[in-house]
């Protein structure tokens, strides 16, 4: 009797463990067999029970790309990329999805800081952070050089190279400190209605003499403020966001998704 | 010899053997009657003797006469080879009575030992013409109309004499499902010419014509006995739905009437034309479409039908041709397939393909057959590959249904071709891109968690900062502190060497004012030696007058001084060995020690 109770109990626990640990294998092999909506459900299944991974939502990404939801599929990209910027499948695939949507947003940051962007979205922020940590390690040895050597040779170098250290390690804690930044906050939105329309205030656009920019679905917008309007039928949240080239606009919170 | 001969009896035996054909029994297949009417039924015996067999009962007929017995033989060579038959015809005159459909059973004869069988047979008995009960009535004869017995009167040929009429199989088809269209001659006149002038147009199907027998007939139609000769079958496949319409043909026929002409004591036959124009009737027939959704990848198949694949060679080769053959076998409409969409994998090159079809008519309405079609292929590259199956789909119009019959995929293997030279074709790999999104990775490649740390915004690891600073400033005032302890060893050697051989000076000076004189060269000695060894790092074993030179003027001193501390040395070595010493010459060598070790002190002060 006692046997048998132990049995089911392990029968329970096996098949339990089965379950919870097969959610995104089994998204995978619905993936495998092209069944698309199955495996989109299970990833997200598996991401709201199991938590999150870049993988999870790099793979969800590609569920969403093969159902055509391309917005859906730029947000997933984009997490996959905040929550591991060196996943170079998930990037690729942004840029091939990005070449298929319909809006081209200008980039007209200046180089260095495309340079200091790229640096910072090159390495996870723990990387970066214990890459901050070696090189001050290196500053102290430089200073214990500079301190303790007898040979003139070897205290310029220690003097000058604990100099350069000093300037590159402070670079690379700010990085580490940006790619925190990146990973944590959220604000950048995608468009995932088929279109929306970008108005020079928070409500709907109704008079014809106001100006509107029309964008659709994939495009990412950075937030700079959103309201609460509780008066708007359609949003109750609208946000001030502002495309690639500089331009603010309100655009409706439910046509867009934060990443 | 006896060997030769049983095989020449054997071959003789054999001959004879061939020569005397297989005894066949059958029955002349029975033509429809009109009520009334006399008929045969004629049982045909070949090759073979018999007696008559025993007259079958037929329902509604009266047995008049039977059996008369009929014999034919032919006896025919032809190139050398004689070929002989007889014909033995058994024949039973009936009456028949009453109209309706009669059986003739199955009649069996014993032809030398062996029992024969006939098929059985079915015809019909036809009601009398509706208007020959009026003729009748009026002591006309019933035979007026039979072309073959001739008419007595020219009457005019009405439009119900001769009839032309389309009959289609089945009233209502699928696309594609196949109709036998028949064309019909209908008359009670002979004719001796037909000509079509218009022929029907079968707009909207595709036809086939089937052979057809040329046989007369007897039928009754709408009241009325007609002598009827299919000249026209078509198996006819709709391309389109709705109802399609065949027009009416238009025929010029010329029918012969037999005039009786009284010739005073006798009447004699003449036969006399006409030349008539009848007009087929116009035939519809209704066509549904096929059943919606279809199937993606249905290319109009209907019927019943499978597949098979082959591939010859089995074994592949680089540049070998290889055929891959698609045969659809089956009933339907075979002859007008689309031809298979075969993939073939990248890395193989095909060739237009070739479609060969073989199809005939089973039945009376439909065709079957095969439908190949060969794709030649040559690979180029070595290695495995799949040829997908292609599914095909048709539409079974019996079980109104699309059936798919799947056809499994061929996994091959290329070899390098005998043939083929091994020099490869280099291809630029640069620039070239798949237009699509990277494959999933799996997702047991990498943890999934619900938060995530940031080591940067962490306390320990800005403790680890500070960490590293204390331990760099502990390590700084630790080795200070080391490097001075080490400094003070040296220094207090240093110092102590002038206040060690002050010491000594002072000894030999109180030596000196006790006229002491061994005691006073000992402490001199003693002095300088101890306070060069101290000053300057000596050891005593290495305490050598070059030595000392050597160590002196690398210290720093002149070259004079250093003579003089020499000097000084030498003298004193020598004094203690010459007894006798004046005190001015002792006093003199003192100073001179003092003012040695002075000079060595000063070094370290310029």
């Amino acid at each position: 009797m006692k046997k048998n109770l132990i049995f089911f109990l392990f029968i329970c626990l096996t098949t339990l463990a089965a379950t919870a640990q097969s959610l995104g294998i089994q998204a995978d092999s619905a993936y495998a067999k092209e069944d698309y909506g199955r495996a989109a459900t299970l990833y997200e299944q598996s991401i709201a029970s199991e938590g999150q991974s870049s993988t999870a939502w790099y793979n969800l990404g590609n569920a969403y790309f093969r159902r055509d939801n391309l917005g859906k599929a730029v947000v997933c990209y984009q997490r996959a990329l905040k929550l591991d910027p060196t996943n170079e499948d998930a990037r690729q695939n942004l840029e091939f999805v990005r070449s298929r949507i319909q809006d081209r947003p200008e980039d007209d940051t200046p180089f260095v800081a495309k340079l200091h962007r790229n640096i910072v979205s090159s390495a996870t922020a723990n990387t970066w952070a214990w890459t901050a940590f070696a090189l001050f390690a290196l500053l102290c040895g430089a200073v214990a050089l500079y301190i303790f050597s007898r040979n003139i040779a070897m205290r310029k170098t220690g003097f000058f190279g604990g100099i350069v250290l000093f300037f590159v390690c402070a670079y690379v804690i700010t990085v580490a400190m940006n790619a925190a930044d990146n990973a944590t906050q959220s604000n950048f939105a995608v468009v995932t209605s088929p279109s929306t329309q970008l108005s020079s205030s928070p409500r709907a656009t109704g008079k014809s003499g106001d100006k509107i920019i029309t964008i659709h679905e994939g495009t990412t917008v950075e937030i700079v403020d959103s309201v609460e309007t509780p008066d708007d039928p359609v949003s109750p949240r609208w946000y001030n966001v502002k495309i690639n080239n500089g331009t603010k606009a309100w655009m409706r919170a439910s046509d867009a998704e934060r990443i | 010899m006896t060997f030769r001969r049983f095989i020449l009896f054997l071959v003789l035996a054999l001959a004879t053997l061939a020569a005397q054909a297989q005894a066949s029994f059958s029955l002349v297949k029975p033509q429809n009657v009109v009520q009334g009417r006399n008929f045969a039924i004629t049982f045909r015996l070949t090759n073979g003797e018999a007696s008559a067999p025993a007259a079958p009962q037929l329902k509604g007929c009266t047995l008049l006469y039977g059996p008369a017995l009929s014999t034919r033989s032919e006896y025919s060579v032809i190139n050398g080879r004689a070929t002989s038959s007889t014909t033995l015809d058994f024949s039973f005159t009936y009456r028949a009575d009453t109209p309706g459909t009669v059986d003739v059973p199955a009649v069996s004869i014993n032809c030398s030992g062996k029992t024969l069988n006939s098929s059985a047979a079915r015809f019909e008995i036809l009601p009398g013409d509706a208007s020959d009960a009026n003729s009748q009535q009026q002591g006309g004869s019933r035979r007026q109309h039979d072309p073959y017995a001739g008419t007595q009167t020219t009457e005019k040929v009405s439009a119900n004499d001769l009839l032309i009429r389309i009959n289609f199989s089945k009233s209502s088809v699928y696309e594609q499902e196949p109709v036998v269209a028949t064309i019909k001659l209908y008359t009670k006149y002979g004719i001796t010419s037909f000509l079509p002038s218009v022929q029907p147009a079968f707009d909207g199907f595709l036809c086939e014509e089937l052979p057809v027998s040329n046989e007369v007939s007897l039928e009754h139609y709408n009241g009325q006995n007609y002598h009827t000769v299919v000249f026209k079958r078509l198996l006819l496949y709709p391309q389109k739905s709705g109802t399609l319409t065949v027009n009416s043909g238009e025929y010029k026929v010329t029918v012969e009437q037999v005039q009786m002409i009284n010739m005073g004591f006798f009447s004699a036959p003449h036969s006399v034309e006409q030349e008539l124009t009848t007009k087929s009737n116009a035939a519809s027939l209704t066509v549904k479409p096929l059943p919606e959704p279809r199937p993606a990848g249905f290319s109009g198949a209907v019927g019943q039908f499978s597949v098979s694949t082959s591939l010859e060679p089995e074994l592949l080769r680089t540049n070998e041709a290889a055929v891959y053959s698609y045969t659809i076998k089956g009933t339907g409409n075979i002859k007008y397939l689309a031809e298979p969409d075969v993939q073939f994998p990248a890395g193989i090159d095909t060739y237009t393909p070739k479609t060969d079809i073989q199809a005939s008519v089973v039945g009376s309405s439909n065709m079957s057959g095969t439908f190949r079609t060969d794709f030649t292929i040559v690979p180029q590259e070595m290695g495995d590959f799949i040829i997908e199956g292609t599914p095909l789909i048709y539409f079974d119009p019996s079980d109104n249904k699309y059936v798919t019959v799947d056809v499994p995929s061929k996994p091959i293997k290329v070899l390098r071709g005998t043939n083929s030279a091994p020099a490869v074709e280099q291809t630029t790999l640069s620039g070239k891109t798949i237009d699509d999104i990277l494959y999933i990775k799996p997702m047991s490649a990498e943890a999934q968690s619900h938060n995530r740390t940031f080591v940067i915004r962490s306390w320990y690891y800005w403790c680890a900062y500070l960490l590293l600073v204390l331990a760099l400033v502990a390590v700084a005032v630790i080795y200070r502190r080391q490097i001075r302890l080490q400094a003070d060893v040296s220094g207090r050697k240093l110092a102590k060497a002038g206040r060690v051989a002050a010491k000594r000076l002072r000894e030999a000076r109180s030596a000196m004012s006790a006229h002491d004189n061994d005691r006073f060269y000992a402490s001199l000695a003693k002095a300088l030696w101890g306070y060069l060894s101290d000053k300057l790092s000596i050891s005593a074993s290495q305490l050598t007058l070059d030595n000392v030179s050597d160590r002196l003027k690398a210290y720093g001193l002149s070259e004079t001084d250093t003579d003089h501390v020499i000097d000084v040395l030498n003298q004193c070595e020598m004094a203690r060995f010459t007894p006798t010493h004046s005190e001015a010459e002792i006093a003199g060598l003192y100073d001179e020690a003092a003012a040695a070790i002075r000079n060595i002190e000063d070094v370290r002060k310029r």
